[in-house]
């Protein structure tokens, strides 16, 4: 799709009778004949997805480990003083796989969710253009995603859902390009973010809403606050009529109505927050109280009139180069503890199906150790949670961790076996977004999914 | 264009791949900046860390690229085929053995005269500038001042620039271009920051200033060189809802001018305006600390007392010159209740520049 556009564009303006006709999306007409914005959704319809970036690189093998005889040999032989103790280790009953699996003993409440099957994770995923074994990989006979091991440009993949070339959208934006329609609010974007603007939620014609846990919600002008000295007071007033008033010229009237519904959005954000009362408690964590303002939105889904919504939320500090058992063992307990409170919350709301949770990062780390930690490597494990979820298992092919394994490019940087798009396209599905419109939105998931064959992984319900 | 008006690629994935081979072999500078501490110590960990290479902190983009002649492929490439504007058939080939720095050259010579470059440069620096929405005749003009300066240089930027601000669709004051409805450009917001930041003659203690931008980044999302894509903060086909997109028109810039950014500025300037602290500094520059850039008050504050006056110097400065008759009313009766709030002139002056900074006048450029 981005070549196309970008063709498009360049096609475009080498014509001599140029004119400024914008690119008419192709995604937005699909997106009326084919996805929910044609039939709508019934009132009762809600539907989030919760991104959560480990930014930086989760050291994932560290978080879901073979734990039978052999496997956990390999594990301990590879990660040498990285390995944690097998007797550490939180036994996951129940995985229904003939294998056997630990969590990393920080997160006994991941654990319960996963017993509960109210969790899964997803192994070994990771960006990838097309399949590719370790023999593809040393003879480069297919084609590999730029900057692999980086971490600028794996975050722009794992955010673009396009590896193979840069994008200007993300995939949870071009996914809101079809869906947004369905939304009764033309102020609020369905996309919020906790964590700034970002590519994720950068779509075509949608952008993110920004809010945060320090301001309370939405960014609401100060000079509408009561206690704002004289100069505010007057320009309140003086603001309000300059935007109230007519202009002649396009632009000057399209930012002046900008204004008024971006003033009007923060402060129908925050009337919307305001009532909600939620009682699960959550930590003081950035992640906690980013999760605790996610569920208060989602909370406050009728009077924001929204139907369809992502939330981006940025959990950063996993570039363990060193330190790695100490810091990495704390921002595990860290993330388990706000996936509990955060999975209760939404039971008590009574959306516990409709809102599903995954987790997302830049690469797994090298399986062997640099002494002190791990460096950037590529497939990893990823977690995802909610009602909605086929939960208690662990979905794709969980890799060989011995040196050297068919899969090992070099230190344990491990080719992934299911793509991004496969993961990415799973949850999309989930979210309403027709077989016929995945391949828009994953240009390169026809490689390792046949579209219209059913879910892409399975560990979505239905 | 073709004959139905489809649009023609001018390129395809083999092109990129092609192109792509030109690059290898160069890398990152790893050397810091001078005088950024900072830099040099993320510099020491990196050589002494094993991850070498694979670390590439966002400062070392700024300075050119290390060549590693070993790691190049020196098979022959083959880059774009076309015919100039001369009429000169370009082949495209590159040939084998050559170092990294004839290949890239080559390659910038090879886009370098396509004949899309011209019309595509002038229609993205006629919207950065000028117009979101340039006629077709204002670009063919920009474009063949690229192709040719009047001395038979190609791609004299030096003159494409004045061929852009010189221009009848950007100079005419008169009744042509400027009171059409849809000739203009939203300013971005760091544009609108700096203009800011020079119109109010910015000082400090120490005479220098380096803005960081840091609040700017946090509200707009934009900050020099931070662009999240080669694709800059906003696509130039965006156009905004209503009747601006209705009409098939664009404007790109309305792509970040999202609800939390516009009322993050609206705050940010209060803030800026009323305590004087309108740029930040790079606290790593030595000897600099966390200097704060102020207004120039003294500049301004005598004209504090004739509201008038300080009113058309601000549109002088701020608008130029072009203050729409509603907005300077509004202002107007902002300032004259200030006064009969017995307002200090410091606080008439904040709630001037501050009306004047939010205003659509300020704000659009037409």
């Amino acid at each position: 799709m981005e070549e196309l556009s970008r063709r498009k564009f360049l096609g475009q303006i080498s014509c001599a009778g140029i004119s400024a006709t914008p690119v008419i999306s192709t995604l937005l007409n699909l997106g009326m004949t084919n996805s929910v914005a044609a039939a709508g959704p019934s009132a009762d319809d809600y539907k989030a997805l919760v991104c959560i970036f480990l930014s930086g690189g989760n050291d994932s093998f560290n978080m879901l480990v073979p734990n039978s005889n052999s496997e956990y040999r390999d594990y301990s032989e590879t990660r040498s003083n990285l390995a944690i103790p097998r007797s550490e280790l939180l036994k996951l009953d129940g995985s229904a796989s003939s294998r056997q699996f630990g969590l990393h003993p920080g997160m006994p409440e991941l654990s319960s969710l996963f017993q509960q099957g109210n969790a899964a994770f997803v192994a070994n995923v990771g960006t990838l253009i097309e399949p590719t074994t370790l023999q593809d990989f040393e003879r480069q006979s297919v084609r590999l995603p730029q900057g692999l091991f980086s971490h600028s440009d794996q975050i722009m993949h794992w955010q673009t859902g396009i590896p193979d070339a840069p994008s200007a959208t993300g995939w949870a934006g071009r996914v809101s390009d079809l869906l947004h329609a369905v939304n009764d609010n033309d102020k609020v974007s369905m996309n919020v973010s906790l964590a700034g603007t970002n590519m994720f939620q950068t779509g075509r014609q949608t952008f993110s809403y920004e809010i945060s846990p320090e301001l309370g919600g939405s960014v609401t002008p100060v000079i509408h606050e009561d206690e704002v000295g004289l100069v505010g007071r007057i320009a309140r007033t003086n603001v309000k009529n300059m935007m109230d008033a007519t202009y002649q010229n396009l632009f000057q009237q399209a930012y002046a109505d900008s204004v008024n519904q971006a003033v009007d959005a923060g402060r129908e954000f925050a009337d919307a927050l305001e009532p909600v009362r939620i009682r699960t408690e959550f930590s003081h964590s950035q992640l906690s109280e980013a999760l605790q303002l996610v569920a208060r939105t989602i909370a406050a889904r009728e009077s924001l009139g929204m139907k369809r919504q992502t939330f981006f939320v940025l959990m950063d500090g996993y570039d363990h180069h060193d330190e790695l058992l100490e810091s990495h063992s704390e921002m595990m307990q860290v993330l388990s503890r706000a996936l509990s409170e955060f999975d209760r919350a939404m039971q008590e709301l009574q959306v516990h199906d409709q809102v599903t949770t995954f987790t997302s990062s830049d690469f797994a780390r090298t399986l062997t150790s640099n002494g002190r930690g791990s460096d950037h490597a590529w497939g990893g494990n990823q977690i995802v949670m909610g009602g909605a979820v086929r939960g208690g298992l662990i979905y794709g092919e969980y890799p060989e961790l011995a040196v050297g394994s068919k899969l090992d490019t070099g230190r344990g940087r491990l080719i992934p076996t299911l793509s991004t798009d496969q993961y990415f396209a799973e949850l999309a599905r989930w979210f309403g977004i027709d077989d016929s419109d995945l391949g828009e939105i994953f240009p390169n998931l026809d490689r390792f999914h046949n579209l219209g064959s059913g879910a892409p992984v399975g560990f979505m319900k239905a | 264009m073709d004959s139905t008006g489809n649009p023609v690629p001018t390129y395809t994935n083999q092109d990129i791949r092609e192109l792509a081979r030109i690059f290898t072999g160069m890398t990152f500078n790893p050397q810091p900046n001078p005088g950024f501490p900072h830099q040099e110590e993320e510099h020491d960990e990196m050589i002494e860390g094993v991850e070498g290479f694979l670390h590439v902190p966002d400062h070392y983009v700024n300075r050119p690229m290390y060549f590693f002649e070993d790691e190049h492929d020196r098979k022959s490439k083959q880059l774009l085929t076309y015919t100039d504007l001369n009429g000169n058939h370009v082949t495209g080939q590159i040939p084998a053995r050559q170092s990294i720095e004839e290949d890239l050259n080559a390659a910038i010579d090879n886009l370098f005269h396509h004949p899309n470059v011209g019309p595509f440069i002038a229609y993205r620096l006629i919207q950065r500038l000028v117009t979101s929405n340039p006629s077709p005749d204002y670009i063919s003009r920009v474009s063949d001042v690229f192709h040719d300066n009047g001395k038979g240089v190609r791609g004299d930027m030096r003159a494409v620039v004045r061929a852009i601000l010189l221009d009848p669709e950007a100079r005419d004051t008169g009744a042509t271009f400027r009171t059409q409805e849809e000739y203009g450009k939203l300013r971005e917001p760091y544009v609108r920051y700096l203009h800011l930041a020079r119109a109010l003659k910015l000082q400090t203690d120490s005479g220098r200033y380096r803005p960081e931008g840091w609040d700017i980044r946090n509200i707009s999302g934009q900050q020099p060189m931070a662009s999240p894509s080669v694709f800059n903060f906003y696509q130039p086909d965006y156009g905004p809802a209503g009747t601006i997109r209705d009409r098939k028109l664009v404007a790109p810039e309305f792509q970040i001018a999202t609800a939390s950014s516009i009322v993050g500025m609206m705050n940010h300037l209060l803030y800026a305006t009323s305590e004087d602290a309108l740029l930040e500094f790079d606290r790593e520059l030595p000897g600099f600390g966390s200097e704060e850039a102020r207004i120039d008050r003294e500049h301004f504050l005598g004209l504090s007392e004739r509201p008038q006056a300080l009113i058309d110097h601000l549109d002088l400065i701020l608008t130029r010159g072009a203050l729409s008759d509603s907005t300077r009313r509004n202002i107007q009766s902002a300032l004259n209740e200030a006064e009969g709030e017995r307002a200090e002139p410091q606080e008439i002056l904040t709630l001037a520049i501050y009306l004047f900074a939010n205003s659509p006048d300020f704000v659009v450029l037409k």
